[in-house]
C-alpha cells in the first residue's frame, strides 16, 4: 500500500481502532489466564488455611492428652503391679472429662527405659513407634520431665501418640496415651466451612468428604499432607474448593471490569477522535484547501493558522513562502518591464501599453498620439566622449523626459539605442505639440554639451509626432510607423526639430500593418 | 512539640502502670533459679523441701510435684518451723511468676530467719507449664 495514498485521519483513526480492538482481544484471551492465576492463588492460601487449622487442632488435642496423663498418673498405684492393666483400663470403663475430647485408643504404661510395663483394654495397637522412643531416650536434663509425642501411622491407620513423664520429678515411668487422629481432624472440616475429607498415605478414603455428591467434577481438591514422626506423609487432608462458584465470582467481577474498562476506552478514544478532528484533521483539511485556492489565483489570499502547533507552523511557514514568492514575482515583473539602462519603461512595456491603449482609444473613439523621439549626432557623442558619457547622456534625457510628462497615463519609453517614445492617451495634435515642445525646452534646459554636434553644441533630439483616432481593422503599428515617418522627415529637415502628422503618413502601405 | 512528648510518654507508661509491678531481680540472701536448675535441684536435694506460696485455690488447680502450699502472708516463722524445722533444710519458693511479689517476699523472710539455702524460682508457675513440666494436683 502506498503511504502518500492514506490520509492522516484515516491513519490515526485506524491505529487508535487498532490499539482499541488488541486491547478488547488481549482482555478477552486475559480471561483464561486470570482465572487459572485465581485458581492457583486460591489452592495456595486454602492449603495454608488447611495446615494452620490442622496444627491447630492437633495442638489442641495433644494438650488434652498432656492434662488427660497428668489427671490419670495422680490415680496410677505404680506398686500394685498386678492390677496397673485395670488401672489402665479406668478411662474407658468411667470416662474422664479430658477422654470426651479424644478418641482414645489405648493407654501404656513404661518403665523410664521405655520397656512396657502394662497396656490398656482389648485393642491392639502397634508397639511405640521406635521414631518416638528414641527421641524420648535421648533427651537430656528438664527435657526428660516434658511430654512427648506426634503423629504415626499403621497397617491399621493413623495414630497419635504422647509420651507423659510419671512419678513428677523423678521420673518413674511414661504413660503413652494413643488416641485416634480423624476424630480431631474431623473439626478441620468445620472451620473450613467447605466439603472436606481425609485419606490416608496410599490414597485411601479414611474420612469420605461430605456434601459432594455425584458432582464431583466441579470441585478441585486441595491437598494438604500431614507428615508424622519418621517424616513420611501419615494423612492427607484434603478440601474440595467449589471451582463453578470461583469461576462465578470472577466472571461477574470480570464484566464489570472489562465493561468499565470498555467504557472508559471508549470514552477516551471518542475524546481523542474528536480532539484530534477538531485541532488537527479539520485545520489540516481547511489548510489544504486554502493552500490550494492560493496558488490557483488569490492575489493576497493567506492561509489561516489554526489548530495544533504543528498545523501553526505549517500555515505560518507557508505564507511567509508565499509572501517572498510575491514579492520576488512583483520584483520580477517590474524588472521585465523597465530599461535596464535608463530605469525607464522598456521597447517591451512600451508594446503592451501601446496595445492596451490603442484598444482603449478605439472603444472610446478617442484620439491618441505618439511621439517617437531620436537624439541627434548620437553616435558622434559616443564617438567623441565614449561610451560611458553617452550611457550616462542617455540616463539624464529619460530622466528629464519621465519629468516633463507628467500624466499619469502618459508613458515614457525606451524605443531601443538613443530612440525613445512618448505615448500620450486621450491627446490631439495639439497636445502633442505642445508636450514635443516641452521635451525640446527640457532639452535645451539641460543644456548637455556636444561638440560633435552639426546642430548645435548641446544635444539636442528631433521629434516625430503622430495623432490619430483608431479606425476599424487599423493597428496600433500603423501610429507606430506613422510617427516614424515623422521622424524621419524632422531628420530629414535638419534635425532639433519637431514634425507632425501629415496626410500621406497616414496613407501607408500595407506594409506598414504588417 | 513538648506537650506531645509529654502525651505520649503518659500513653506509653499507661499500659505498664495498669499491670502488676514486677518481682525484683534477685532477693538478697537467696539463689535465684530456672525451671531447669529447679528441677535439677530438686533431683540433686532428696530432702529439698518446695513451698508454693500462692493461694490454696491456685495449688489446688496445679502445682509443682512435692510442693507444699503456704501463703507467704500466712508464713509466720513457727509455721515454716513446722515444715523445715532444721535451719539447714534447703527451701525453694516460687509462686505464679514474675508480676508475683509472693514468693520473693517469702524467700526473704527465710533467709531472714536464719534457712541457709535458699532458692528463688523466679519465673514461677507460668514458666513451669510453658517448660511442659510434670504438674501435681
Amino acid at each position: 500500500m502506498a503511504i502518500e495514498r492514506i490520509s492522516l485521519r484515516s491513519l490515526i483513526t485506524g491505529l487508535l481502532v487498532a490499539v482499541v480492538l488488541i486491547t478488547v482481544i488481549h482482555t478477552i484471551v486475559a480471561k483464561y489466564q486470570f482465572r487459572r492465576a485465581a485458581l492457583d492463588y486460591r489452592i495456595q492460601s486454602l492449603s495454608r488455611v488447611i495446615e494452620v487449622a490442622a496444627q491447630e487442632v492437633l495442638r489442641q488435642a495433644r494438650g488434652r492428652a498432656v492434662a488427660l496423663g497428668g489427671s490419670l498418673q495422680q490415680r496410677l498405684i505404680l506398686s500394685d503391679a498386678a492390677s496397673l492393666g485395670l488401672q489402665l483400663d479406668e478411662p474407658f470403663s468411667k470416662g474422664y472429662v479430658e477422654a470426651g475430647y479424644l478418641d482414645l485408643v489405648q493407654l501404656r504404661l513404661y518403665d523410664p527405659q521405655l520397656h512396657l510395663l502394662a497396656a490398656s483394654g482389648p485393642h491392639t495397637v502397634p508397639p511405640l513407634p521406635a521414631m518416638l522412643a528414641a527421641q524420648v531416650r535421648e533427651r537430656q536434663g528438664v527435657d526428660r520431665f516434658k511430654a512427648a509425642g506426634g503423629l504415626w501411622h499403621a497397617a491399621h491407620g493413623p495414630y497419635y501418640s504422647v509420651l507423659v513423664p510419671v512419678g513428677g520429678l523423678h521420673l518413674d515411668g511414661h504413660l503413652e496415651i494413643v488416641f485416634n487422629p480423624l476424630f480431631n481432624l474431623r473439626g478441620v472440616g468445620e472451620m473450613i466451612h467447605m466439603p472436606f475429607g481425609i485419606q490416608g498415605a496410599e490414597g485411601e478414603e479414611l474420612l469420605p468428604p461430605d456434601g459432594i455428591g455425584t458432582d464431583a467434577a466441579r470441585y478441585a481438591a486441595v491437598e494438604y499432607s500431614l507428615r508424622g514422626l519418621d517424616g513420611t506423609t501419615a494423612l492427607r487432608l484434603v478440601a474440595y474448593e467449589d471451582v463453578d462458584l470461583l469461576y462465578k465470582d470472577m466472571h461477574r467481577t470480570q464484566i464489570v471490569t472489562s465493561l468499565s474498562f470498555f467504557g472508559l476506552t471508549g470514552a477516551l478514544l471518542a475524546l481523542a477522535l474528536w480532539l484530534l478532528n477538531r485541532h488537527l484533521f479539520q485545520p489540516v483539511h481547511w489548510m489544504i484547501g486554502e493552500m490550494e485556492h492560493t496558488l490557483r489565483d488569490a492575489e493576497n489570499t493567506l492561509v489561516t493558522r489554526r489548530g495544533i502547533k504543528e498545523v501553526h507552523v505549517v500555515a505560518a511557514a507557508f505564507n511567509a513562502m508565499t509572501a517572498r514568492v510575491r514579492e520576488i514575482i512583483g520584483e520580477l515583473h517590474r524588472l521585465s518591464a523597465l530599461d535596464g539602462l535608463t530605469g525607464i519603461a522598456n521597447r517591451r512595456a512600451f508594446n503592451q501599453a501601446l496595445e492596451r491603449e490603442w484598444l482603449r482609444a478605439k472603444r472610446k473613439q478617442a484620439a491618441i498620439s505618439l511621439l517617437l523621439v531620436d537624439v541627434d549626432y548620437f553616435k558622434q557623442y559616443n564617438d567623441c566622449y565614449g561610451h560611458q558619457a553617452g550611457d550616462d547622456c542617455l540616463r539624464n534625457i529619460a530622466n528629464a523626459m519621465s519629468l516633463a510628462v507628467q500624466r499619469p497615463t502618459d508613458l515614457v519609453a525606451r524605443y531601443g539605442g538613443e530612440e525613445f517614445v512618448v505615448l500620450l492617451p486621450d491627446t490631439d495634435a495639439t497636445g502633442a505639440g505642445r508636450v514635443a515642445e516641452k521635451l525640446q525646452r527640457t532639452m535645451a534646459a539641460l543644456a548637455i554639451p556636444h561638440q560633435a554636434s552639426a546642430t548645435r553644441d548641446i544635444v539636442s533630439m528631433s521629434i516625430g509626432v503622430c495623432t490619430m483616432t483608431p479606425g476599424k481593422g487599423v493597428s496600433s503599428q500603423r501610429l507606430v510607423a506613422c510617427a516614424d515617418r515623422a521622424l524621419y522627415r524632422a531628420k530629414a529637415l535638419g534635425r532639433n526639430r519637431i514634425e507632425f502628422t501629415r496626410e500621406e503618413d497616414l496613407a501607408a502601405p500595407a506594409a506598414a500593418d504588417a | 512539640m513538648r506537650y506531645l512528648a509529654c502525651v505520649l510518654l503518659l500513653c506509653a507508661a499507661m499500659p505498664a502502670a495498669a499491670d502488676k509491678p514486677l518481682a525484683p531481680d534477685t532477693v538478697p540472701g537467696t539463689l535465684l533459679v530456672s525451671a531447669e536448675q529447679a528441677v535439677v535441684t530438686v533431683q540433686t536435694t532428696p530432702q529439698m523441701v518446695i513451698i508454693d506460696s500462692r493461694l490454696g485455690e491456685e495449688y489446688a488447680k496445679g502445682h509443682i510435684p512435692g510442693a507444699i502450699n503456704l501463703l507467704d502472708t500466712d508464713m509466720t516463722e513457727a509455721a515454716l518451723s513446722r515444715i523445715a524445722p532444721d535451719r539447714a533444710t534447703p527451701l525453694l519458693f516460687y509462686c505464679n511468676g514474675e508480676r508475683c511479689l509472693r514468693s520473693s517476699n517469702a524467700a526473704a523472710q527465710a533467709a531472714s530467719w536464719g534457712y541457709g539455702t535458699v532458692y528463688w524460682f523466679r519465673g514461677g508457675w507460668q514458666e513451669w507449664l510453658r517448660q511442659e513440666l510434670p504438674v501435681a494436683r
